[in-house]
């Protein structure tokens, strides 16, 4: 390590940032930064970050004072290619002197621009000639090379290089206010209005947007314009405390946490939490201070989570952005606090004006609910005819029809699973490569179950399932309302609001907890860390809903892509998963795709193959995703994946099995065994043992032992799998591993009879079949360390 | 029930805080009663004055009922011209759906709007200078909280889209400035990647200020109708006064009163006008035609009558005449240069 290190300290400000790019852009900024450093060898000690709607700042310190040299081998063309018969250099050769004279004058002249002393540069005006190249061997032979050694520059060089560009590259063309350029550099997002470049105390020159860096900074640019020197990176931020401003997010974030819980606690409440109000208001404020306020208490009658959406949001973008309080009962107060900009509100102005906007807007919320009221959901549904869900796959009305016929189907296939029919229990899930098969299948299925669709009903009605008809007459009742909501006033103010409102509305008009709860909860969960709707029937229709509009979009070539998902089909999709499993739902959603494809008539461009194999691909994808949050490793992801997904209560209970039990001894031999077995069955057809050669001349012991294991371990895994003890399934197997072990040292299973090595091959498959009903155990990773999995 | 009772608790303690708040509010501001410097008529003066001493031509209102002052017809076309060009107009704005019965405290049907245009090859400083004209007008800095929040804006039926601040005093937006992209369908923002080629190219810029929200903060009164045209001395021209009846019944008009059946003829009456005042290639008879349908577009949407998919429908025709008229515009600024030549041939 260089004796001294460096420090260089960059503050970018601006006119005000949109607060949703901050922070984005500074990650762009510091990870940009750190990697240019790490890859030039240049890694500093230390390096801090902030930023705010005016500034984004960072600092690194610790840094090397300058490159390492370097030993460089610049290649050229191979060998025989260089020198032509008479022994003359060819035009390859040529070239390349060529250009490694451009490059040695162009480093040199770079360097006298830097003012280097004479007697540095003298010297190098010797020329690289022919007789400075040596050869070097490769991989694909002998290259003519040049080595030679760099000399590593000074920090300030590189920074000086790096810096501009990395501020060239970070800034997307659509975060940009202004579409000017009146500089090389693209302008910032917004504006700047000063850029601080410092390393070591001197200003390192730097030019963004036609402003020239400078030693100074200033604290709230509205409050505060004065600028101020700055000589170092701790008086930068002490400077910067000074002036209240908190320029580190994660620090900004807990003070302005403690100030709005201060301003709570100050009007006898506690707050009620939203992470997305505060990472917003962490963004827009430099200051972090908060006002309380008060409104008039009646408004709480109201319903409470159109208060406290009001408080967050404010109406018609007044942007109140501002908490509702509880008492520490959990009663609402009639009160609020907000995050301002500065430290305190010295005449009290600012909370007057807060508490003038909250009435306004909590009047706004009482007209608004009023005007609601006067019509009923029911009539409401039937306007969604006339309201867009898609231009090209039709109006609500149309969507909520669909969702009908969806519903009885997924009541039905709800139904026959509790019936006793696990699915994964086919042998088809046991064959391996099915997506193909099931996609054909189910189209036919349902092509069929198209015209019985009513029967579906009545027969479950029938069959005196009575929670099952229940559900599905609760279900029938709910679909109509379901998205009446989009015609209220309350969700034009708050779209966010969707299902709440209707779920809100729907209480007050006596429909029974559990429909008007179905409706409340449609768009659960929001998030992976959410809770799914509350009922069985809320479960249902959250599925069905989404499904219809995944497969509508899928169904018009919407697939996501890596970088664009606009109908955020990839959150659909896991908010589907999220509820099979926590739900422990038995929905298989292909079914239900390809029924969902023939109810969009002629609206779908792509045909019903197509849509289902792109659904399962979609599945997939977020099933990794969403099975890796739950903590599940990616081995044995992959492992139970592979034998079966449509049902995902059971794949998750497989999952779980292999994740419990991958630590036990003796796993490590099975799974050793399971990737012998895949290479040695491959390709084969599934064989069936022939008992008169086992115990015949030709058979072995270990054979025999093997298969008799195998079929008493069958037996219990059946009982075990039916009733989805796949722990005890894998243990069954277990006890196999030291007789495959055995079956493996003493029997040659290629036996070039014919028949002895389809009947070998065949107990390999009756023992693969078997932990092939929890998962493919080749796919298990065998040196996983056992602590991992929680 | 405990509930009840400790939440009554903490009401009353959250009520005195705010009593103490409102009382010391009360020493600086002189129990509600607005301060001679917060009138109406100078709010609008100072700012006027403001933007006139920076070049800006004070314009006369529109007299068509318009729901942002951007859509005057004098500043929309003037926009689309090229040549660098400030001007203001303080125009009253209608919003039907804003109409509250007189009963809100800062939403009304009707309000006042002074909106700056500028076509401005030095747009980067505009933000100062809006920032400077509230300084100016007397809003301390120290005693308010403002914020700058970023603010996209987009309006179907004028093909218009753009992006900007919003202002916020004190919780209660004030004004926004908006950076055009796109007016009457047409691109204002070619070649976003900037090149140079349009490095010279002015940008289009809409300041707009709500005068009654400004007017409130400035006074600390909690109502607009509590505000007055001319300040404390002259409590005969109180907002109230001005105002409150005409809010009144500007909300029985829409509640009760307007005729579906009327305005639908209107509406279509006046599509066809426009219809016909682009086929003789008149610029603003199209323009002013077609957003007077907006107006009536609008009220018959808050009637209930007009189903988010029929206002899309609307949208799109009132855009193409919109359209219809900015591209005659345009070819109007371009064929005297032709005609010249023509002569010149000749």
């Amino acid at each position: 390590m260089p004796e001294t290190t460096s420090e260089y300290l960059l503050e970018i400000r601006s006119q005000e940032l949109a607060p949703s790019g901050v922070t984005s852009l500074l990650r762009r900024l510091a990870t940009r930064l750190f990697e240019d450093l790490m890859s030039r060898g240049l890694p500093p000690e230390e390096m801090r970050t902030g930023a705010t709607l005016r500034r984004v700042y960072v600092a690194v310190r610790g840094l090397p004072a300058k490159e390492k040299d370097r030993h460089v081998e610049d290649l050229g063309p191979p060998v025989e290619e260089a020198w032509d018969e008479d022994g003359e250099p060819t035009d390859a050769l040529r070239g390349f002197v060529e250009r490694l004279k451009e490059e040695q004058a162009g480093e040199s002249s770079e360097e006298q621009t830097e003012e280097l002393p004479e007697e540095q540069t003298e010297g190098q005006g010797e020329e690289i000639g022919v007789g400075d190249l040596t050869t070097v061997k490769t991989e694909r032979g002998d290259y003519v090379a040049y080595l030679h050694d760099v000399e590593g520059r000074p920090i300030g060089d590189v920074l000086g290089e790096i810096v501009p560009r990395i501020l060239h590259e970070i800034v997307r063309p659509s975060d940009r206010l202004l579409w000017q350029t009146g500089d090389d550099l693209p302008p910032w997002p917004r504006p700047v209005t000063g850029v601080l470049s410092l390393l070591d105390g001197e200003i390192l020159p730097l030019r963004l947007d036609g402003v020239d860096a400078g030693s100074v900074s200033v604290g709230n640019a509205l409050l505060d314009p004065e600028p101020f020197e700055v000589e170092s990176w701790s008086a930068y931020l002490e400077a910067l405390e000074e002036r209240g401003v908190v320029p580190g997010l994660e620090e900004r974030r807990s003070a302005l946490r403690r100030a709005l819980d201060d301003a709570a606690r100050a009007l006898g409440g506690t707050r009620v939490e939203n992470d997305d109000l505060l990472d917003r208001l962490v963004a827009l404020v430099e200051i972090p201070g908060a006002v309380g306020g008060v409104f008039d208490a009646q408004l709480l009658t109201l319903p409470e989570e159109l208060v406290v959406a009001t408080l967050a949001q404010g109406a018609g973008g007044h942007g109140m952005d501002s908490f509702a309080l509880r008492d520490e009962e959990g009663a609402l107060l009639p009160a609020f606090v907000a995050a301002v900009d500065r430290r305190d509100d010295p005449e009290g102005r600012i909370r007057a004006g807060l508490e003038r906007a909250c009435a306004g807007d909590l009047a706004d919320l009482r007209f608004h609910v009023q005007n609601d009221r006067r019509v009923p959901l029911a009539r409401r549904a039937r306007r969604l005819a006339d309201v867009t869900f898609h231009e090209r796959l039709g109006s609500w009305a149309e969507k909520s029809e669909r969702l009908e016929a969806l519903v009885r189907t997924a009541v039905a296939e709800l139904e026959k699973s509790t019936a006793g029919n696990i699915a994964g229990d086919d042998p088809k899930d046991v064959t391996g490569d099915i997506a193909q098969d099931i996609t054909e299948d189910i189209t036919q299925d349902i092509t069929d179950a198209g015209d019985d669709e009513r029967d579906d009903g009545s027969e479950a009605a029938e069959a005196g399932e009575s929670r099952g008809s229940e559900l599905l007459a609760a279900a029938l009742e709910t679909v109509p309302l379901l998205k009446a909501d989009l015609t209220t006033e309350i969700v034009r103010e708050f779209p966010e609001l969707r299902g709440t409102a209707g779920g809100l509305y729907a209480r007050d008009e006596g429909f029974v907890e559990t429909i008007w709860q179905a409706i409340y909860d449609q768009y659960r969960p929001g998030g992976v860390d959410q809770e799914i709707p509350r009922s069985r029937l809320g479960q249902v229709l959250a599925v069905v809903d989404r499904l219809d509009s995944l497969v509508g979009f899928l169904g018009l070539g919407a697939a996501p892509t890596a970088s664009r998902d606009p109908y955020s089909l990839r959150r659909m999709a896991t908010g589907m998963i999220h509820i099979l499993t926590d739900g422990g739902l038995e929905l298989d959603l292909e079914i239900l795709a390809a029924r969902d494809v023939l109810l969009h008539d002629d609206r779908l461009e792509r045909d019903a193959a197509e849509i289902v194999r792109r659904l399962r691909s979609l599945l997939d994808d977020r099933l990794v995703y969403f099975l890796g949050r739950r903590g599940f490793h990616y081995d044995e992801i992959e492992a139970a994946t592979a034998v079966g997904v449509s049902n995902v209560p059971d794949l998750v209970a497989r999952l779980e099995a292999l994740q419990a039990l991958r630590g036990e001894e003796g796993f490590p031999a099975l799974v050793q065994a399971a990737k012998r077995i895949a290479n040695i069955v491959l390709d084969q057809p599934e064989h069936e043992v022939d008992p008169e050669l086992l115990y015949g001349e030709t058979g072995a012991a270990a054979e025999r032992e093997l298969h008799e294991a195998a079929l008493a371990a069958a037996e219990t895994v059946r009982e075990a799998a039916a009733e989805r003890r796949y722990e005890d399934c894998l243990r069954a197997v277990l006890e196999l591993a030291p007789l495959l072990d055995t079956f493996f040292a003493e029997v040659l299973v290629m036996d070039e009879d014919e028949r002895l090595r389809a009947n070998r091959l065949a107990i390999l498959q009756e023992c693969r079949r078997l932990y092939w009903r929890v998962g493919r155990l080749k796919a298990m990773s065998v040196d996983h360390p056992e602590a991992e999995a929680s | 029930m405990t509930g009840r009772k400790s939440q009554e608790t903490a009401q009353k303690a959250a009520r005195k805080t705010a009593h103490d708040a409102t009382r010391s509010a009360e020493r600086a501001e002189t129990a509600g009663t607005p301060r001679d410097d917060a009138s109406l008529q100078r709010v609008v003066r100072r700012l006027t004055a403001f933007w006139e001493e920076r070049g800006c031509a004070t314009l006369p209102p529109c007299c068509l009922s318009i729901a942002a002052s951007i859509l005057h017809p004098k500043t929309f076309f003037q926009l689309l011209d090229d040549d660098p060009w400030s001007g203001l107009v303080v125009q009253p704005v209608c919003r039907w759906a804003d109409a509250r019965r007189g009963v809100h405290p800062f939403r009304t049907s009707v309000h006042l709007q002074l909106h700056v245009a500028r076509v401005d090859p030095e747009p980067r400083g505009v933000r100062d200078l809006v920032l400077e004209s509230l300084w100016d007008l007397g809003i301390d800095r120290h005693l308010h909280h403002l914020r700058l929040d970023d603010w996209a804006w987009s309006h179907d039926a004028v093909g218009a889209a753009g992006r900007g601040w919003r202002l916020t005093l004190d919780g209660i937006g004030i004004g926004r400035i908006t950076f055009l992209h796109r007016l009457g369908g047409v691109d204002l923002a070619p070649a976003r990647d900037g090149d140079g080629d349009d490095a010279g190219l002015p940008l289009r810029l809409d300041v707009t200020y709500g005068i009654e929200h400004l007017a409130m903060a400035l006074a600390g009164v909690d109502s607009v109708y509590r505000l007055s045209w001319r300040g404390r001395a002259e409590q005969n021209l109180s907002y109230d006064r001005l105002r409150r009846r005409d809010e009144e019944e500007a909300s029985r008009y829409v509640e009760e009163v307007a005729s579906v059946e009327h305005l639908r003829g209107v509406l279509d009456g006046l599509e066809r006008e426009a219809e016909r005042c682009r086929e003789a290639g008149l610029v603003r008879p199209t323009y002013e035609r077609a957003i007077e349908g907006l107006s009536i577009l609008d009220l018959l949407e808050l009637r209930g009558d007009v189903s988010p998919r029929e206002r899309e429908g609307w949208d799109r025709r009132i855009r193409h005449l919109v359209s219809a008229a900015a591209e005659l515009h345009l070819a109007r600024r371009e064929s005297p240069a032709e005609t010249k030549e023509d002569d010149a041939d000749a």
